[in-house]
Parts: structure tokens; C-alpha cells; sequence
């Protein structure tokens, strides 16, 4: 029992949140789903926001792109068959490991990301993908791209829909856990496009608590116009060079580091088809 | 706070914290099937439906789930007959300290609604958020196998 929480209010949309939120936005707090906050973190709050219960929750197709509405949650991400066909099984492949069935009842796509908690496969994952984020405040409200969530999201911003363009990467994605539906202590995903043996775009994104899922820029921008060979044999010297894991109570940042090796090779592999 | 929850097709009024969660509450009205136990949202004894679909009321605030319909595992017998998921565990000795069935029983029966003939691939990825120490699942799964059959005839 949180004995801190003195009201709880069920909005009927985003504007009728963002008005309880100003209301008092030092101890109010968006409850989106409520997976990591229902345990973590209350008794900084006195006033919880509920987006979830009276929030439509929707996938809508048109012609370049798919639109989520923040509240949908995680199963019926997975269970959609027109996102499925349009992205090769991608989410009932990847949105499978997270968590269990229960979980994914309860979490939120928006929850999901506007946690940023680095153990959040959905963070790691759309960042494969062309993702967009509509985010609304008291100033109005913007798209911004996924890739800069980090800096881009501020305290009060509510994440109402999400853009996912239909151009689909040739990707893959690995997360290690203690066990099969626990927290992942580290991700890895890897969204590669080859012209001949040759790299002619690479996404590469590393998730670990405490650092927030992130695409690695660096290692990507030494990757490119290489052969791919050559680069999966470099690929300890880029990890060492550019990996920034930190270290949390479960699991070393030197341990961390070798996994990226492991999982980056094996997804570089998979993907070009140079080990089966 | 005070509210109606609609559990099992009838209304309960409560009254509770603004911060509390599910679980307690059921408790509180009197369905003890309803198991606090690891209170992190690991062992899926606490699993109700809610809408139909399997939830965690450890880690869902009783708040959120007004004017939802709530199951929890007093709904499976009607008549004092017991559903054909509850004959089969029986039957095939799914359960042993019987702490995990209530969860079990549930995410089972929303299983079946949402996939009436599940392979042994498809059981074990829709329950593998309900953890059993003593069956070791193989005897749980038979069961689910077995209900679905049943509720085919």
C-alpha cells in the first residue's frame, strides 16, 4: 500500500491529463500501464494520472506507416497481424521476450518508452525501426524522432501515439536475462542493409541498465563502406573502443562489454548470412 | 476511496487507498484465491483477469480496475460443478500444494478462449508467467491439453 498517494484520477484524454499534471507537477505522475512505477519510485508522488483506463487503444495503417496509440498495450502490439506481415514477424518475434503474457497485458508502448529504464526492450527495439513519437505538453504538442527520446522528452511530456514508418530493416535482436521473462540485463540489436559484401547502413543499439537503450553512432560511423568480413573481425576492438555499459548489482560492466561482442557478431552473422 | 468492482458478474463495494493495489483488495472483499505472495509481479499467483485478459493484481492499482470486469478463480464452477479445466487438473494431478492454481486456472481459461486448441508450444509461452515448485509443469500442461478436448465435446 502507498500511503503517499492521495488522489488518483482517471482522465478522459491528453488535455484533461496535462491539466491534473499542472495542477501540481512536482508530485504527479503519468500512469501508463505501470509496470516499473506500481513498485518503484511512489512515495515521491501524491497524485497519480491514469492514461491507460480511459485512453483509446489503436493501430491504424496507412499508406508509409503505422500509428500506435500510447495506451495500446504490448500483447496487442504482438498480436497484430497487419503489423506482423508489414514487418516480418518482428513484434510477435521480439515483443514475445518481453516479460510474459501477464506483463504485456498490463505495460503500455508509451509506459513502456517514457520510463527510458535501460533494462526497456521496447526502447531498444523501435530504435531498429523508423520510429516517431508524438509528445504532448503544456506548450502543444510535437512529433520527435525515437532516436532522440534521451534528450528529447521532458518531465510532463506525454507520449500520445507512435510512428512506426513501414520500411522494413533487415534486423535482428538478442537480450540476456536471469530468467526467461525477467528484466533484460542487456540488449542488443543490429538493423543492417549490405550492397555486395559492402555495409551501406547499420543501426546498432545497446540496452543495459542503467544506461537507457541507445544507438552507438560511433561504432556505426567506422562500420560503414566496409566489408563485412573485415568488420566482424574488428568488432571487439569497436566494443572496446565505443561501449559505454555501466555496471549494476546483477551483472559486471566488464561482463556487459563481452556480451556485446558475442551477441554483435552472432547478429552481424546472422543477418549477412556469413555463418548460419 | 470508495467504489464498485464488478468481480465475477456481481458488484462489491470497497474501500480503499488511493494507492493500493488489486490484490489487497480482493482480499479484503474475501477472495483469498487471489495469492499476495511475491508482491514484485514474478509468480503470477496473483493473476485475475481483468476484461478477459490475465493481469497481475500485485501490480495493478485497484483504482485502475473500476468499472472493469474482474474474474478471479471463484467464477470457474457454476452450481457447485466444476469447470472442465478444474476436472482435468484433477484428473491429471496438476496440482499438488494447489498455491499456484488459482493464477494457473486463470491464465488457462483465457488461454482456451483465446486459443481453444493450443499446441505444447503455445501453452508454455502463454504460461510461462504462472511459476509452479511443484508439478514441474508437465502434468499442468497435460491438463490444459486435456480441458481443451473437454470443452470441444
Amino acid at each position: 500500500m502507498h500511503f503517499s498517494i492521495k488522489n488518483f484520477y482517471k482522465p478522459r484524454n491528453a488535455e484533461e491529463a496535462l491539466d491534473y499534471f499542472q495542477n501540481n507537477p512536482d508530485k504527479s505522475v503519468f500512469l501508463s500501464g505501470g509496470t516499473s512505477l506500481a513498485k518503484n519510485n511512489l512515495s515521491r508522488f501524491d497524485t497519480i494520472i491514469d492514461v491507460k483506463s480511459n485512453f483509446s487503444k489503436s493501430i491504424k495503417a496507412s499508406k508509409d506507416y503505422f500509428i500506435i496509440s500510447g495506451s495500446t498495450n504490448l500483447q496487442d502490439i504482438l498480436e497484430n497481424n497487419e503489423l506482423n506481415d508489414n514487418f516480418d514477424n518482428f513484434f510477435k518475434k521480439y515483443f514475445g521476450l518481453i516479460g510474459n503474457w501477464q506483463i504485456r497485458n498490463m505495460a503500455t508502448i508509451a509506459g513502456s518508452i517514457a520510463s527510458r529504464v535501460g533494462w526497456s526492450d521496447v526502447i531498444s527495439l523501435l530504435l531498429l525501426l523508423d520510429t516517431e513519437l508524438e509528445v504532448v505538453n503544456k506548450n502543444g504538442s510535437e512529433w520527435i524522432k525515437f532516436d532522440e527520446i534521451n534528450k528529447g522528452l521532458s518531465k510532463g511530456d506525454l507520449i500520445t501515439n507512435i510512428k512506426i514508418h513501414k520500411n522494413k530493416p533487415n534486423c535482428g535482436y538478442k537480450r540476456f536475462s536471469r530468467t526467461e521473462f525477467d528484466i533484460a540485463l542487456f540488449n542488443c540489436g543490429v538493423a543492417l542493409s549490405l550492397k555486395e559484401n559492402k555495409i551501406e547502413s547499420v543501426k546498432v543499439v545497446f540496452g543495459s541498465t542503467p544506461i537507457t537503450g541507445k544507438r552507438y553512432r560511433d561504432i556505426e560511423n567506422e562500420m560503414i563502406n566496409k566489408d563485412i568480413y573485415e568488420v566482424i573481425e574488428i568488432i571487439p576492438e569497436l566494443i572496446d573502443k565505443h561501449f559505454d555499459g555501466k555496471s549494476s548489482p546483477f551483472i559486471s560492466k566488464e561482463y556487459r562489454k563481452e556480451l556485446a561482442k558475442v551477441y554483435m557478431r552472432r547478429l552481424l552473422e546472422e543477418l549477412s548470412g556469413v555463418k548460419k | 476511496m470508495k467504489a464498485i468492482f464488478n468481480i465475477n458478474g456481481k458488484d462489491y463495494k470497497a474501500e480503499f487507498s488511493e494507492g493500493e493495489m488489486l490484490d489487497k483488495v480482493l482480499r479484503k472483499i474475501g477472495l483469498l484465491s487471489v495469492k499476495h505472495s511475491c508482491n514484485s509481479m514474478d509468480c503470477g499467483t496473483c493473476t485475475v483477469l481483468i476484461d478477459g485478459n490475465p493481469v497481475l493484481s500485485c501490480g495493478t492499482f485497484a483504482a485502475s480496475a473500476v468499472g472493469k470486469k474482474i474474474e478471479t478463480v471463484e467464477s470457474l464452477s457454476q452450481n457447485e460443478k466444476l469447470h472442465p479445466l478444474q476436472e482435468a487438473i484433477l484428473e491429471e494431478n496438476g496440482a499438488q500444494c494447489g498455491f499456484c492454481i488459482p493464477g494457473f486456472e486463470l491464465s488457462a481459461k483465457a488461454l482456451l478462449e483465446k486459443i481453444p486448441e493450443p499446441t505444447e508450444k503455445e501453452i508454455r509461452s502463454y504460461m510461462k508467467g504462472n511459476l509452479c515448485r511443484c508439478t514441474g509443469y508437465e502434468r499442468q500442461h497435460k491438463a490444459i491439453m486435456k480441458a481443451s478436448k473437454k470443452l470441444k465435446e
